[in-house]
């Protein structure tokens, strides 16, 4: 289990805390946690991994709140072409749009992030971010959307 | 909680990553967290114990749950009443559902040592089929049922002015006599509708009612009902 899903749940604690060593530490607690826990794993259609990112998640929103830290944000990802496609944003927007993102991403809540990271940047489907995230699908999608909506909203706002 | 912003992300190379393996550091973690494990699973011994020496008070407990499980009592509670009628209508039902429940507990409680026994006796052997709770549902068939409630619908002619769309969410139990009763709004479009959706499955009289082992169950139904004009 350790050797084969070790990257994967790193590449996510990283992506989060852009760390390495933090993200060594907290992916071995991810992995301990697992390991305790693991009888609680029930299948229900998700992927052994979807479980595993849920608990490295859970694991890394325990240190940021212990240890008063940030989330670290990559901007660039935002304005990858995939989430420029939904916020409908032109290619000479793109740097307006960026300078514009830290107040955006700002008023969003750790969740409603997670949201679109993990359906942009990290390529999940509905069901499986609703099952980390623990809520329903139809309530993924809907607030991922809404999230969007709400970002494209702000940045019209503001240029015009 | 605040972010950190960070205009490029690093990505580090899977031979970076593979370094960073350290499956003792896992392992001491694992531990640590166990360690609360043994002192919750301590604390489930003593409620146990508990339930052991209150015996007789957990078997009542579990059986109404049960109750809630196997009759499809209506675990959610309706919010909106229509108007005031319905809310003193409502009272009194509640009122009379508390009685009804009151008595049922001895036959409950003698229900759950029979399927006790059910589940001791067939532990190895496969699911029976008797044993499945069989919903309640309206006779011939669904359909008939549907094409009877949009026959019958009509949109009240007070609101006609006002081209209201909408629908109105409607539960109503089914009895072991196969008769319905208990009608609520559970999302409300204004009360000429509301009214007018109760009317409408009221008149349909042919139910079969929900059987658990082939013993008639009381059952919960939801029906939507939907407004359109243009079938007006």
């Amino acid at each position: 289990m350790y050797e084969k899903y070790f990257e994967q749940v790193f590449r996510t604690v990283f992506n989060r805390v852009q760390d390495f060593e933090l993200a060594a530490e907290i992916t071995s607690e991810s992995f301990g946690k697992a390991l305790v826990n693991i009888e609680k794993f029930k299948y229900k259609g998700y992927p052994f991994s979807a479980w595993l990112t849920r608990v490295a998640i859970n694991c890394c929103y325990d240190y940021f709140r212990a240890q008063k830290k940030s989330r670290t944000v990559s901007l660039e990802k935002y304005a990858t072409h995939d989430l420029a496609f939904e916020v409908e944003l032109e290619e000479s927007d793109k740097e307006l749009w960026l300078a514009l993102l830290p107040e955006a991403l700002g008023k969003l809540k750790p969740r409603e992030l997670e949201l679109v990271e993990l359906r942009f940047f990290e390529g999940k489907s509905f069901a499986e971010i609703a099952y980390i995230l623990d809520i329903t699908e139809g309530n993924a999608k809907t607030r991922t959307y809404r999230v969007l909506k709400r970002m494209k909203k702000h940045f019209k706002r503001t240029v015009r | 909680m605040s972010y950190r912003f960070v205009r490029k992300s690093e990505t580090p190379s899977a031979e970076r990553i593979e370094s960073a393996k350290n499956f003792n550091e896992a392992l001491e973690a694992s531990k640590s967290f166990s360690e609360f494990g043994i002192s919750s699973s301590a604390l489930k011994g003593g409620v146990t114990i508990k339930s052991l020496v209150l015996g007789s008070v957990g078997i009542l407990v579990s059986g109404s749950a049960l109750c809630f499980g196997v009759l499809g009592v209506n675990p959610f509670p309706v919010k909106e009443p229509v108007n005031e009628d319905t809310k003193i209508e409502q009272q009194l039902e509640k009122n009379s559902q508390i009685h009804i429940d009151s008595l049922d507990r001895a036959e409950i409680k003698g229900q759950v040592e029979q399927l006790d026994q059910v589940n001791d006796e067939f532990t190895s052997s496969p699911l029976h089929y008797e044993d499945l709770l069989v919903r309640a549902s309206p006779l011939p068939s669904t359909e008939a049922f549907l094409q009877f409630v949009d026959r019958e619908l009509e949109y009240p002619k007070e609101l006609l002015d006002d081209s209201i769309e909408g629908f109105v969410e409607v539960r109503f139990k089914v009895n072991r006599k196969g008769e319905t009763e208990d009608f609520k709004i559970s999302k409300s479009l204004g009360r000429y509708f509301d009214e007018e959706a109760i009317r409408v499955i009221k008149q349909y009289k042919n139910w079969k009612p929900a059987t658990y082992s082939g013993e008639a169950q009381e059952d919960f139904l939801k029906l939507k009902v939907t407004f359109t004009l243009d079938s007006n």
